[in-house]
């Protein structure tokens, strides 16, 4: 059956950014939908124009020449010894070079113990994450609602299982876009939007059933404890309410997102 | 060997297969065959001297992009606050750039143009009328290959901006292009 549009995942799928079970969805319904083949179609050859029919330049072959010449002006790049010592300096240079390796050596445990015990990305931030880029690139449009805590709450009161603790920011600094309902981890998300400035800040809430967060670095924010994870040039702010599982999400770093938060009544 | 020619040979192990890529690369982007040499030069200098910080298993390539776009950035900020360090080319192509947005002549419609022009022409002239940022984009994942997160951390942007930045820029390409796509 043929799309009216696009199927709004089919770019992320095109580019090979789509993992199963949504890459073979995605797959499936290509096969089957004349809309999504055309747009596919067009998209290749357009891929295939900009590899293959712009005109091609050899590298001149002065070019190397030219940067070999300019390297041989520089002396060696900082953090190496000096290549210039007399002979007679052999033995302690020597000694230098096995102490730098033995520091060389050690760093890389160093590096290697931190990374394996980084602990990885959790999936309530994956999934966090992953659904604000899924929405920006599908715009899903918000519904716009009256920029009132109540009228919010009401609207998401027969779409969600709990009340939602909507969070009051000031209007002259934050413009409320909108309310949406979302869905991630097998549960219904409220979020709410907010724009400051060219920035989006989205409000995330849901059961926080079967949530752990214990692995994230916190901070404390009033007399709330917050988890922080970056991810994939998002800052997400995650905290617990009662039974409700709340996050902050927005591509602000993470002092302007805290700063959000001071701001915002009824949320924290 | 001394250890500065020794550092030389290994940085010239390293950049000289991705010199072609570099090259194809600034090209897109600058006119003057002088400058892009330059910046190819200039940017090769800043990765000598920063060679040191370069991890094991870092992707060279990515790593001399990102340095050449920086390159790049820097010298389009310097040719702001200097105009008049424009090229005459440089000059020429801003005006002919312009008279292609402003005044589209019966002559130069797309139509036209697909019949008539070469076809690599076109697509330079198209890829001309998209912003640096958004044609270093488009040919990072389209000419490249590379993937949402590794252009994100090329261009020092966020993910969410690579992606708008695509869209748009692939959009754009799409309209300019129509007439040769739908052939």
């Amino acid at each position: 059956m043929a799309c009216e549009r696009p199927h709004p995942q089919l770019w992320l799928y095109l580019d090979g950014e789509l993992v199963p079970p949504e890459a073979l969805d995605v797959a499936q319904h290509l096969r089957t939908c004349p809309t999504c083949q055309q747009e596919a179609a067009v998209h290749r050859h357009l891929q295939a124009l900009l590899r293959t029919a712009l005109p091609e330049e050899d590298v001149p072959a002065q070019l190397w020449t030219a940067i070999q010449h300019r390297l041989a002006q520089e002396s060696p790049p900082t953090g190496h010894p000096s290549p210039e010592r007399p002979p007679s300096a052999g033995r302690p240079r020597r000694r230098l070079w096995m102490c730098l390796g033995t520091l060389a050596a050690l760093a890389l445990i160093a590096v290697a113990v931190r990374f394996w015990f980084t602990p990885a990305i959790p999936v309530v931030v994956q999934e966090i994450v992953a659904s604000q880029i899924r929405t920006r690139l599908m715009r899903v449009p918000y519904t716009q609602l009256l920029a009132d805590p109540e009228a919010i709450r009401q609207w998401f009161d027969d779409k969600v299982e709990f009340a939602v603790p909507v969070p009051a920011l000031p209007p002259a600094r934050y413009t409320f876009l909108g309310a949406r309902l979302n869905y991630f981890l097998d549960r219904r998300v409220a979020e709410m939007a907010y724009a400051s400035g060219s920035h989006v800040l989205s409000f995330v809430m849901f059961s926080n059933q079967g949530i752990t967060l214990s692995a994230l670095p916190t901070k404390r924010l009033g007399h709330r404890t917050v988890y922080v994870q970056t991810y994939k040039g998002y800052t997400t702010v995650l905290w617990h309410d009662g039974t409700i599982f709340c996050g902050l999400v927005s591509d602000l770093q993470l002092p302007a997102v805290l700063e959000v938060l001071r701001h915002a009544r009824g949320a924290t | 060997m001394t250890e500065s020619e020794h550092q030389r040979e290994v940085f010239a192990a390293l950049v000289q297969p991705h010199l072609p890529t570099l090259w194809r690369f600034i090209r897109r982007l600058v006119r003057e065959t002088q400058d892009a040499e330059d910046l190819v030069q200039e940017a090769c200098l800043k990765a000598f001297r920063a060679l040191h910080h370069l991890q094991p298993g870092t992707d060279a390539k990515a790593w001399l992009l990102t340095i050449l776009i920086n390159t790049y950035r820097d010298w389009v900020r310097a040719m702001l606050r200097h105009p008049d360090t424009l090229s005459l080319d440089e000059v020429r192509a801003l005006s002919q750039q312009q008279h292609h947005t402003q005044t589209p002549s019966p002559a130069h419609t797309p139509e036209h143009r697909a019949v008539h022009a070469e076809l690599g022409r076109l697509v330079q002239l198209a890829l001309d009328d998209l912003s640096p940022e958004f044609r270093m984009t488009v040919l990072l994942a389209d000419v490249e290959g590379y993937a949402y997160r590794e252009i994100a951390d090329i261009m020092g942007c966020p993910i969410g901006t690579v992606m708008s930045r695509l869209s748009r820029a692939r959009h754009l390409l799409r309209t300019t292009l129509q007439a040769v796509l739908e052939e």
